[in-house]
């Protein structure tokens, strides 16, 4: 049953997404295939209809729309330029300076706007131009760019996480939340290296020094921006509200900076960017709806638990195990979005994971932290692609100056993964 | 049929800012009631929950009328010309079938099975939360019509 | 080998003793039916939460869901009754009240117009109250004290009405709630401190013992025509043997949780004075003796009692 099973879904949705079937359509038709062929027409029509509403009808998923309102309420307030300025306080006298800027930029702004590609059009296409004036390598500039993007997804708030939580149904979105702040700045901490390495190696200039007042004011001028993650973090660590809930704190708090400490946001501003939310919320919540089906699907085909006796099967060695779980969401990584990835394969993951005693918290550190590698590679990788074009170089051109930094990735993906006691020990805190 | 397609754009975009700024607006006061008020508001969790699976699938419907659900464009960036034009109708007949088979026909049974269930908070009928599948099938299913009546015509006009 | 039916059985997350019964059940049955029908599982919510267990059992999905009691209220209000607190004086009269076919084939027959009827109940032992701070002994303990409940009609108003904060929330959240102190307790049987690690933020379990809300196993209706003679009755004995299996092997697991939990957490059990909550919970008593629907079967419960 499971393998029929198995390669009616996988087939069906492998023709169907490489047509070019939006991903949610394609795993919808894939999953009723498969359940027509363990149960009869009318339950399977009435089943897919019940998990789209079952998926939805939760209140941990409040947060996404949330999230993604909030981001773009900062997008329009104009913060790039500011968390840039703040930024290079701060790293700006380091060897490569301008280009840790980028990084500290990517992980603020992405962190803010829950979104890779907007930081790294927006931090990337203001600081790659500088870079090249100030002599670094254009290509080197677009790596470290690419490289960093995705911290902004890892640190909360972080609607991969809550996805996550949502997929595997239980593990704590605070506790992922405060695993992803550690494993964002551990990320952001071996790219700067890499650059510090590099900047040493060519000579690269510090960016230019600014006066104690200008820096007094640009230092508060981002700090309002900046005290969003304080106040997530601090909400939820003090008790005065969950994670999901502060979620609705952003909304407001973003609306309160952006009109009243910025003015760059005025009322009239409000109905364009709650349409955008709007609009947002449908892809997500779309493919959100569409991957409960195919769970469903393939849990009563017994997919997943054939899955697993087959890696199990192998082998019983818990670091054979994982390093072939992370060799497989890697390869997903690279042909699929963070998204609808962890929607998919992570609730067939975890219970492998879970068999050589891996914890749901940890397993969602090391697996989305792998997708997003995947989202920064070749050949489908948003990231990649998006990174490439900001910067105005050939895509084919970027994979060798991004390799020092894959392997510095994925140095860190390995501890993660082994060495759980290095990153857990704050999300134990929740 | 612009005109149809406008005023649906329009009438979903204004129910979708109302429900997404009165979650806004419940959830702070969630929050409000259990740490300043400390009494703890029992309902708006369940209200927020309905809610949010309304607004999921009027905005999934609307993302249908404007042909920007994700998907992998491997294939279809390399196609030109009448290639394109048939997987245009391809994906436009899946989201057909999908909103006519699964969303209407699949969430009619659902809201019947549901109606007699009752919420436990608000003392809804569950129904009436399931009915936001057959509606949002109902938008999704204009809209593909929509879609492929634009697409038809297109062609034509390249051809002539 | 061809002639065998297969009977799917799905369950949301559960103690081990919980399991083991549901899985003798089927043992049961396919003993019992000489091979003929057999029971496949989906455990671990595969298939989705309590509600939508319910939903596929009457659709006829799967064949059977075991769920709490207090998962039912929404489909038929019989079931709501075993919500209301300190409804039994003890577990030897929670116990002849489930036994009791005048009051449970009523119970168990009214949602067969949904499309499934109840067919067992499992012992879910007693709930009470677990907290990050201190004991709890009197109902004055629960003042303005912030309590976790399900998002249920009666155990909100059971907590107002102790004096408490009754605040609904899922399942997921609450461990991190208790950490930061959200809110400053919950209520819940005592596998929730090791098997669910809730001890390891709360220092104290006091036995008030205001519920005890039994599972329940439903089947799909239409099994009963599915079914010769013979292999329905079987399931309907391998049901009732699987819940005396259950009854045993449950409260011995519930001394080895709190042994766990005492090894690894040093909680602190403490048992209360019952009386004092019962007066304050009186309001429910009367909202169910006095309601025509509910009536007779609150009376024959407590003709039941262990005190009257
Ligand atoms: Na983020
Ligand atoms: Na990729």
């Amino acid at each position: 049953m499971a393998l029929e099973a198995s390669i009616i879904l996988f087939i069906v949705f492998a023709v169907l997404l490489f047509l070019g079937m939006p991903i949610a359509i394609s795993i919808a038709i894939s999953s009723l295939s498969t359940l027509l062929l363990v149960i009869p027409f009318d339950v399977a029509i009435f089943s897919s209809s019940q998990k789209m509403v079952a998926s939805l009808n939760s209140f941990s998923l409040v947060a996404i729309p949330f999230f993604v309102f909030s981001g773009i309420i900062m997008n329009n307030s104009g913060i790039a330029s500011k968390l840039v300025n703040f930024a290079m306080l701060f790293v700006g006298k380091v060897p490569g300076g301008i280009a840790h800027t980028n990084v500290l930029g990517n992980a603020l702004f992405g962190s803010m706007s829950s979104s890779a590609i907007a930081a790294s059009t927006a931090i990337g296409g203001v600081l790659i131009p500088e870079q090249e004036k100030a002599g670094y390598d254009k290509h080197f500039a677009a790596a470290v760019n690419i490289a960093s993007a995705p911290t902004g997804m890892i640190i909360p708030p972080s609607t991969a996480f809550i996805m996550y939580s949502l997929a595997v149904s239980g593990a704590s979105i605070s506790a992922l939340f405060l695993g992803g702040y550690l494993v964002g700045a551990i990320w952001c901490l071996v790219i700067m290296v890499v650059i510090y390495m590099h900047a040493k190696k060519n000579n690269y200039k510090t960016a230019e020094g600014i006066g104690k007042g200008e820096a007094i004011k640009v230092f508060i001028d981002a700090l309002p921006s900046v005290l969003l993650i304080v106040i997530i973090i601090g909400g939820i660590l003090t008790g005065l509200f969950t994670a999901i809930e502060a979620s609705a704190i952003a909304v407001i708090y973003s609306l309160m900076v952006s009109m009243f400490f910025y003015r760059t946001v005025k009322v009239k501003n409000l109905p364009k960017m709650l349409k955008e939310a709007f609009f947002v919320t449908g892809v997500i919540t779309f493919l959100l709806a569409t991957s409960s089906m195919m769970s469903f699907a393939m849990s009563f085909t017994g997919i997943p638990a054939a899955i697993s006796s087959l890696i199990l099967g192998i082998t019983s060695n818990r670091i054979v195990i994982l390093l072939l779980i992370n060799v497989i969401l890697l390869l997903i990584g690279m042909f699929m979005d963070v998204g609808p990835a962890i929607l998919i394969f992570a609730p067939i993951f975890l219970p492998v994971a879970q068999s050589v005693g891996i914890d749901p918290v940890h397993f969602g550190l090391f697996a989305i932290m792998n997708l997003c590698v995947g989202s920064i590679t070749p050949p489908v990788g948003t990231g990649f692609y998006v990174g490439s074009s900001v910067a105005d170089v050939k895509p084919q051109h970027m994979i060798k100056p991004l390799v020092p930094f894959y392997i510095a990735i994925f140095i860190v993906l390995l501890l993660i993964t082994f060495f759980p006691s290095l990153f857990m020990w704050l999300p134990n805190l929740a | 049929m612009k005109a149809l397609r406008n005023f649906l754009n329009k009438t979903l975009e204004v129910m979708g800012m109302t429900i997404l700024s009165i979650m806004v607006v419940t959830v702070c006061y969630q929050i409000f009631t259990r740490t300043v008020l400390n009494n703890p508001n029992t309902i708006t969790e369940e209200f927020v929950r309905f809610s949010l699976v309304w607004l999921a699938m009027i905005s999934t419907a609307y993302v249908v009328g404007d042909q920007k659900h994700l998907s992998v464009s491997l294939l279809s960036d390399k196609l030109t010309g009448r290639n394109k034009f048939i997987l245009e109708v391809v994906i436009q007949g899946l989201f057909l079938l999908f909103a006519g088979v699964v969303m209407i026909f699949g969430g009619i049974k659902g809201v019947s099975l549901t109606m007699s269930q009752i919420s436990p908070s608000l003392s809804i009928p569950m129904g009436y939360v399931y009915l936001a599948v057959p509606v949002s099938g109902v938008i999704m299913l204009i809209y593909s019509i929509l879609n492929l009546i634009e697409c038809i015509n297109n062609r034509k006009v390249q051809e002539g | 080998e061809d002639d065998t039916t297969v009977l799917r059985f799905a369950y949301s997350n559960n103690s081990q003793p919980v399991i083991d019964s549901m899985r003798k059940f089927g043992k049961l049955i396919e003993e019992k039916t000489n091979g003929e029908v057999r029971v496949e599982y989906y455990p671990d919510s595969q298939l989705g939460g309590e509600v939508e267990l319910i939903e596929l059992t009457q659709t006829g999905a799967i064949d059977f869901t075991k769920v709490s009691a207090s998962a039912l209220e929404g489909f038929s209000k019989d079931y709501s009754i075993f919500g209301v607190p300190y409804i039994f004086d003890s577990e030897e009269h929670f116990y002849r009240v489930m036994e009791d076919e005048e009051i449970m084939n009523k119970v168990y027959n009214s949602t067969n117009d949904l499309g499934f009827t109840g067919l067992t109940y499992y012992d879910s032992g007693q709930r009470s109250f677990y907290m990050v701070d201190g004991p709890i002994n009197t109902p004055e303990d629960l003042k303005g004290k912030k309590i976790r409940v399900m998002q249920s009609e009666t155990a909100i108003k059971m907590i107002e009405l102790l004096g408490g904060s009754p605040v609904p929330m899922g399942s997921s959240e609450v461990f991190t709630s208790l950490q930061s102190n959200l809110i400053d307790g919950a209520e819940n049987n005592e596998f929730v401190l090791h098997t669910a690690g809730h001890g390891a933020v709360t220092q104290y379990y006091s036995y008030d013992e205001h519920t005890r809300v039994p599972d329940i196993i439903i089947m799909n209706s239409t099994l009963e025509d599915r079914l010769t003679k013979d292999q329905y009755q079987a399931v309907l004995d391998a049901a009732k043997e699987s819940t005396e299996f259950e009854k045993t092997i449950f409260k011995q697991a519930v001394e080895e949780e709190k042994q766990k939990a005492v090894e690894q957490y040093q909680t602190q059990f403490n048992s209360v004075e019952k009386e004092p909550f019962l007066e304050k919970v009186q309001p429910l008593h009367d909202k169910f003796k006095n309601d025509e629907y509910f009536m007779d079967t609150y009376n024959r419960i407590r003709e039941l009692a262990d005190s009257e």
